[in-house]
């Protein structure tokens, strides 16, 4: 490692450890201890209290960046483009002769796709597959009462993607509707004569295919889970 | 009087289109610099900011009242950018793998660069050039963090990789940050 640090002293080895401690602490991750056991390294060692000072210096200077001018004529150029936007979507909303309006090359999605990470998409399209299949089987192989739970299901993936923003409490909606749904599910359907054993096995496999779905969606969300909102 | 954000997206909701003119006057400029310091290019820079600011309007309906616009704004912002850096192939999952497993160690190249030493008259500008110059993964991530104060966590669901190696990259970054500003850093306690 002969290349790294030419300016500093060579970085002694006990030193290591509290590089690593100064951006955690500039980060707000320190424990107390950690944070008591840094201190004492910093008073001492004068290498590592002058990189902690290189450091701070450096985040405040980027966070101070000087500012950009934006071409003059930005702001006007933006507001034309929008104006031409709403005229368009409400040609289209009109059901005028949408066809004949071409839409500018800049728009290449619109609504909440806009808005929406890779994750975020393949999240909402779990989520309705697994109403969609849900909503399917009710006709086929449910009891009355068992089909209380998918539609209890159903709406509880749609109220999801509805409340796109708030993730955490989509999925408890997710696990609280998935428990009270299942019990009556299984009540209902172990009490009702009017289905065969074949039916039975098709409606559990379709149980299974829709829990897993909702497990795969509950997963990806708790990866993607947004910290805009806190 | 002085229409709040929420009034405005009200009123262009509504169809007042004027409010919206009112919110691209109010932050045109901020929306401009975020995409400019992610993407280094003026040009593509005014193509996001526009882009961004369509985005908007046509989600209108989705922006929920209890956040910030300006925050939304910038997310949609950033996002636009990530699209076009990922075109440019500047964030391939391999290389932020790669990423990954080089863990902490310092990269190579970090040292000081001395064309920074001679421009000591334009202390600003070495700032923005020095966060310009990183690799794209690289900018991205700092840029989210320091320019659009998201937290790590936020920066690793947008881009959907682990936050393990947003804090890598981060770290990794600052070093050469400091790095190429250590000449200044010099020059101001002088
Ligand atoms: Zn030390």
């Amino acid at each position: 490692m002969s290349f790294e640090f030419q300016h500093d002293n060579p970085l002694e080895l006990r030193c290591r450890p509290h590089q690593e401690a100064i951006h955690r602490l500039l980060d707000g991750e320190l424990t107390e201890i950690e944070r008591e056991r840094l201190t004492d390294h910093l008073m001492a060692c004068r290498h590592c209290s002058q990189r902690f000072l290189e450091m701070r210096r450096t985040l405040q200077m980027i966070s101070h960046a000087p500012a950009i001018n934006p071409p003059a004529d930005l702001a006007a150029n933006i507001q034309n483009a929008v104006r031409s936007q709403a005229a368009i979507s409400s040609t289209q909303t009109n059901h005028h002769i949408a066809r004949t309006v071409t839409r500018p090359v800049t728009i290449r999605n619109d609504g909440l796709d806009a808005v929406l990470t890779v994750q975020e998409r393949l999240i909402f399209s779990l989520c309705l597959l697994a109403a969609m299949l849900a909503i399917l089987k009710i006709p086929l192989f449910e009891s009355a009462l068992g089909g209380l739970w998918s539609v209890i299901l159903a709406t509880s993936q749609l109220m999801w993607t509805y409340l796109t923003d708030i993730p955490i409490l989509g999925t408890l909606l997710q696990i609280t509707a998935s428990a009270l749904g299942g019990a009556f599910h299984i009540l209902s359907n172990a009490y009702s004569t009017t289905f065969s054993g074949l039916t039975l096995l098709v409606n559990l496999i379709l149980d299974l295919v829709i829990v897993l779905i909702i497990g795969l969606a509950i997963l990806q969300a708790r990866r993607s889970e947004r910290a805009t909102y806190r | 009087m002085e229409w709040s954000d929420a009034d405005l997206v009200q009123q262009t909701l509504t169809g007042k289109i004027t409010a919206y003119d009112e919110l691209v006057n109010r932050y045109h400029r901020p929306v401009y610099q975020l995409a400019y310091r992610m993407l280094d290019n003026r040009e593509d820079a005014s193509d996001v900011t526009q882009d961004a600011f369509l985005r908007a309007f046509a989600a209108l309906g989705s922006y929920r009242q209890h956040a910030n616009f300006l925050t939304w704004l910038y997310k949609i912002t950033s996002n636009v950018c990530i699209d076009r850096i990922r075109a440019r192939r500047g964030l391939q999952p391999e290389s932020l793998e790669a990423e990954r497993e080089k863990g902490f160690e310092p990269a190579a190249g970090m040292e000081s660069d001395p064309e920074m030493l001679s421009i000591r008259d334009d202390l600003e500008d070495a700032v923005g050039r020095a966060v310009q110059s990183l690799p794209d993964r690289y900018r991205v991530v700092v840029v989210m963090r320091y320019l659009e104060g998201v937290s790590v966590n936020e920066i690793a669901a947008r881009l959907a990789i682990p936050s393990g190696t947003v804090k890598t990259l981060l770290y990794r970054a600052r070093e050469m940050l400091r790095s190429k500003l250590r000449p200044l850093l010099a020059l101001e306690t002088k």
